[in-house]
This record gives C-alpha cells, structure tokens and sequence, in this order.
C-alpha cells in the first residue's frame, strides 16, 4: 500500500474511532444514559431536561473542548519536531506550557494587586487577557529554547525543558501566594489540565487562533518537509529557512497558547502523536501528517479524558496521571531504541 | 554553464577572502575541484551554491547571477550534495528522492506523472532503488549519500555541486559514483563540480580540473595539461611527498623517510 492510501484509510480509521469516542463520551459518567437519550438531548431535546443539560452543558463542551485541544495540540506537536528537529519536542516536554502558565499566573496576580475590580475584568475577558498572556508566555520561552537548540543537544534540550517545568510551577505557586484569594481561586482551577472546564464561548474564543495556526502550518508544510534535510538541504532546495522558522514558530503560539489558557498544561499528548502519526504514514512528509495527527491528537485526548469520567466511586483521577502513563514509557522507548534520539546525545 | 567573474570568496570579518578574483567559465561535463585541506574547496562550492554571498565578483549560470535569483528559481538550476548525514526521524528513502522535485512543484509538493518519472529515474541510475522503501536512518552512510546523489538528480539541475560525497565510499563505490555522475552530466548537459581528495581518480575521470594552489588561486584546464605543466605538483608538494611526473604517483621523500627513520 503506498503513502497516500495510507493517509486515507488512516484517516479514516481514526475519524472513526473519533466518532464511536464521542458517543461513548456522551453517554458514559456518573449518570449512566443511553444512546437515544443522548440523540435526543443533542438534536431538540429528550424530554428530561436534566438529561438534557448533562449532555448539552456539561458533557459536550467538555468534548468539544477535549477534540479542538487535542487537534490543537498533536499538529503542534509535528510542528515542533520538525523545527526543533528532535523527536521528543512538544509544547509541554520543551517549556512552552510552562511560559504559558507562568503569563497567565503573573496576569492573575497583577490584577489582584489592582484590585477586585480587575479581577471581574478578567473574568468577563478572560478569553483574551488570558490567552494574549499565555501567547506571550509560550512566544518567550519557544525563542528561548530555538537560541538554546544550537547549543545543547537533543536530550540536554529536554532536560532543560522539564526543568523550566519544574521551576514555573514553583514560582507559579509563590506568585499565586501572594496574589489576591479571588485570583488564587481563578487559577488553582488551571494548574492541572483538564477539559472539564469548557464552556461554548471559550471554546468559542480558541477557534479563531487554532484555525488560523492550522492554515499557517498546512501553508508551510512543503518547506517543513525540506527542514527535515537539515537546514542547508532545505535552503539549497529554495526554502527561506529564517522565514519558515518564524512562520513555524508563530503557528505553534497560535496553536498550543489557546490550550494552555483554557484548558492548562496538557502532558505528553504533542509528544505521542506525530510518532503515531507517522508510523501511520509510514512517511515523514508533513501535510499528510497534519490532518493524521490533528485527528489522532483528538482521539487520544478524548481517550484520556473518556477514563477520567469513567463512573468511578471517588473523583480523584487526572487527565495528566492518564497521559503520562501512557506517554512516559512513549518516552523511555524513544530513549532506548530510537536512533535519532542515541546518535544526537 | 557555469561562468565565475572576478569572484572572491570567503568570510566577511577577521577570516576574510579564502579565493581571489577567479575567472572561470566551464562548460557541461564533469568537473573535479581538488586542493589541500583548508584552500577553500568547500567555500568555494558553497558560494557556487548560492549559500553564501561572494565578498566580490558574481557567479552567472546561463547567463543569469546566481546570488540575485529568486531560490525556487535558483533551486531549479542547482543542486547540492553535502556531508551531512543526519535527518529527520522518520524520512524515508522515497521522501528524501521526492524532496528534489520541491522547486518544480506547486505548495503542497504533490508530484505529478512527470515528477514522479524522475523521481523512478533518479533512483534507478543511483540503483538506490533496492532501499526505496526504507528509513534513511537504517541505511549506512554509503547508501545515504547515494541518496542524496538521487535527491540531487531528481532536482534536474543544470549545475551539480558535490562536496567530498566519496569520502564514505570504497574505490568500486567511488568510480561508480563519478561515472554516473559524469554520464548525468554528458547525457544533460549539465556541468557537475565535485571536491574531492581522491587525486588519482579524479585526474582519470575528470573532463576539467579545478585546481586550488592554497595561495588563493585557482587553476582551470585539463587533467593531462596541469600534469605536463607539473601543476599539481605545485599544489600538492610538501617537505614530505613529491608528485612524480614519470610514475604519475606521489613519493615520499628522502628527507621524510630520515625523520621517520628517526
């Protein structure tokens, strides 16, 4: 089977996959319901309007939220493979979810500081006060990491990456310490990822940036593909590498800022997926893995978040404890085996 | 063809001009650019490329300045092979061929019947066909850079830039090499300009040698001119070794065996 059919039927299978984990989603939690309540309650209503408002207010936004951050997040993660040319880059593994939080933790605060007012002014715009402060955040530490990649090496970057992890989410804590009780409690509802917290509007206010980091990142998928080469292949193959670089960069803060406001840090999942992505494929070429790992990130995020609101007797599971068991060993095999990963360390 | 004008390459800053004012015009064919390690090969080809900037002079191909074109067009004309040896998880064989119809194509990159024919081509005379369908990376560096050979001339290039491409392959590898890429040249008229430190080899197969005399010149001819001439000779001579115009082989000096002997 060549490439493309590939792509296809790989596609295909997931966009499957992806349907038969929203219904499931829907009907599974706490509250057990069957298929046709959930038809119902999503086209005009199912005649009990608690069921209704399970599925259409507290189960579908969640969903939504849960396909549109995953998508969001698994190109983001081909993204920053490919420009970081290391195969264990994303977002959350190289500190871009940590200069997010760290934005929005210092936006929280200075508001609180101003006064409760501020606080109910952020509340009200949250969606872009927010998200701008997540975007900067994620912009600082991408170009930081860029000057630090062609210094260190492969697995040096990681390291350093998670370390920067570690540090924002101490210095998250102190800062949210000393902040205002309000702003604390706007926040402590962020520190762990989750999608649980959608509503229609933010889900609303995410999709002009990821849309956008989605065109941007199609746009420049031939010229991505050339990077692979390494950068004097691609240049010499006609592509404006500064310029690719910047582009890439900018669709990566438009893609994982989003995320990272509204839905905070989301392990592993930009990590998993392209490798998944590719193994579909069976090709590194970029554009066919767009749509591959757009797809494969909602259905892994939907997956994750499908077990934690599995009906179990205490609530104590998290989106992140799920991802990680199913990412950290991702990570250890890519480690051992992968020989990208030995030869660069 | 390929026509070097008053070209001066090298560095701009405190490791200034490698190469001066050199005029060369070669036309297609297969052409060996041989000097000693540091006279400037490698900067040389990377100007030719359009990689770097000249610090004065130009580089004109058909007529056109090579460092004013647009890169899609520039692409289009020239191709290089380099050293390089490390790529992207997950490139296979096919990917990285494909890559060479990239200036040819439209924005997604998507081949039609055409590219795809010189794509089948490029692996075929390369008989990198055998590994098409694998990973780049599970290939030895031999077969990668017969890859990359492949990517080159599925690039369709009138001019073929190759930088010490045989320095991971053994004698039969390295003249399959230069005469595939010789016969590429003769059958496209195209003008191939490959650094080697493979003296022997190249002076056998070349049409043209570009010689670099380490004092920032370059000397165009023939392989049987610069011999009758004592040219490389003159490049290559050392306290240690000297060519030898009768056995056509370099030998080691008197003095050299002393200090050895010692």
């Amino acid at each position: 089977m060549n490439s493309r059919n590939r792509v296809q039927l790989g596609a295909l299978v997931l966009a499957s996959v992806l349907f038969l984990l929203v219904a499931v989603s829907l009907s599974v939690g706490q509250v057990a319901l069957t298929f046709s309540e959930v038809v119902g309650a999503l086209f005009g209503s199912s005649g009990n309007l608690t069921v209704d408002h399970i599925v259409s207010d507290i189960r579908l936004p969640r969903v939504l939220m849960a396909i549109v951050a995953g998508a969001a997040l698994g190109v983001g993660g081909v993204l920053m493979q490919t420009l970081f040319r290391n195969p264990m880059a994303d977002a959350w593994s190289l500190g871009l979810t940590a200069g997010g939080q760290l934005g929005v933790a210092i936006v929280i605060a200075a508001a609180g500081f101003v006064g409760p007012a501020a606080i109910g002014f952020i509340q009200v715009f949250d969606g872009l006060s927010l998200t701008l402060a997540a975007g900067l955040g994620v912009l600082l530490s991408a170009l930081g990491m860029m000057a630090l990649s062609r210094r260190v090496s492969t697995i040096s970057l990681l390291v350093v990456g998670l370390m920067l992890g570690f540090s924002v989410q101490g210095l998250v804590s102190v800062i949210i310490h000393f902040a205002n009780r309000v702003g604390g409690k706007v926040y402590s509802g962020w520190a762990d990822g989750t999608f649980a917290a959608a509503s229609f509007d933010s889900i609303g206010m995410m999709l002009l940036p990821i849309s956008a980091g989605l065109v941007l990142a199609a746009n420049n998928g031939k010229a991505l593909t050339s990077l692979l080469l390494g950068e004097t292949y691609a240049r010499s193959l006609g592509t404006d590498v500064a310029r690719l670089q910047r582009l890439t960069l900018l669709a990566v803060v438009l893609l994982v800022a989003p995320v990272t406001a509204y839905c905070g840090p989301i392990t592993f999942l930009g990590l998993i997926v392209p490798h998944l992505a590719r193994a579909i494929s069976r090709s590194a070429q970029i554009l066919p893995l767009l749509p591959l790992s757009a797809l494969a990130g909602a259905a892994l995020a939907l997956s994750a978040d499908l077990i934690v609101h599995l009906p179990w007797d205490a609530h104590f599971l998290h989106l992140n404890a799920v991802l990680g068991m199913i990412g950290a060993p991702v990570v250890i095999f890519l480690l051992v085996f992968s020989s990208v990963v030995r030869r660069q360390s | 063809m390929i026509e070097l004008e008053d070209l001066t390459v090298g560095y701009f800053g405190e490791k200034g001009s490698v190469l001066q004012n050199l005029n060369i015009q070669t036309h297609s064919g297969l052409v060996c650019l041989l000097g000693r390690n540091g006279t400037g090969k490698s900067t040389l080809l990377r100007t030719l490329a359009g990689l770097q900037q000249p610090l004065a002079g130009q580089v004109t191909i058909a007529g056109q300045n090579i460092h004013v074109m647009n890169p899609v067009e520039r692409a289009r004309q020239v191709a290089v092979v380099l050293t390089e040896r490390q790529f992207g998880l997950g490139l296979t064989v096919e990917d990285a061929v494909s890559m060479g119809r990239h200036p040819h194509t439209g924005w997604r990159g998507q081949l039609n019947d055409a590219d795809k024919k010189h794509v089948y081509n490029a692996l075929k005379i390369t008989q990198a066909q055998a590994f098409a369908g694998r990973y780049l990376d599970d290939l030895s560096d031999g077969e990668k850079q017969r890859v990359m050979i492949a990517r080159a001339i599925a690039q369709n290039p009138t001019v073929m830039l190759l930088d010490e491409i045989t320095a991971f392959l053994d004698l039969p590898g390295r003249v399959a090499s230069m005469l595939l890429l010789k016969q590429y040249a003769a059958e496209n008229a195209a003008t191939i300009i490959l650094s080697s430190h493979d003296l022997e080899l190249s002076l056998q197969l070349a049409d043209t040698i570009w010689l670099l005399d380490g004092k920032g010149k370059c000397r165009c001819a023939a392989p049987q001119e610069l011999l009758q001439h004592g040219y490389i000779g003159d490049a290559f001579d050392s306290d240690m070794i000297a060519y030898s115009q009768t056995t056509g082989q370099f030998e080691l000096l008197d003095t050299a065996a002393k200090k050895h002997a010692l």
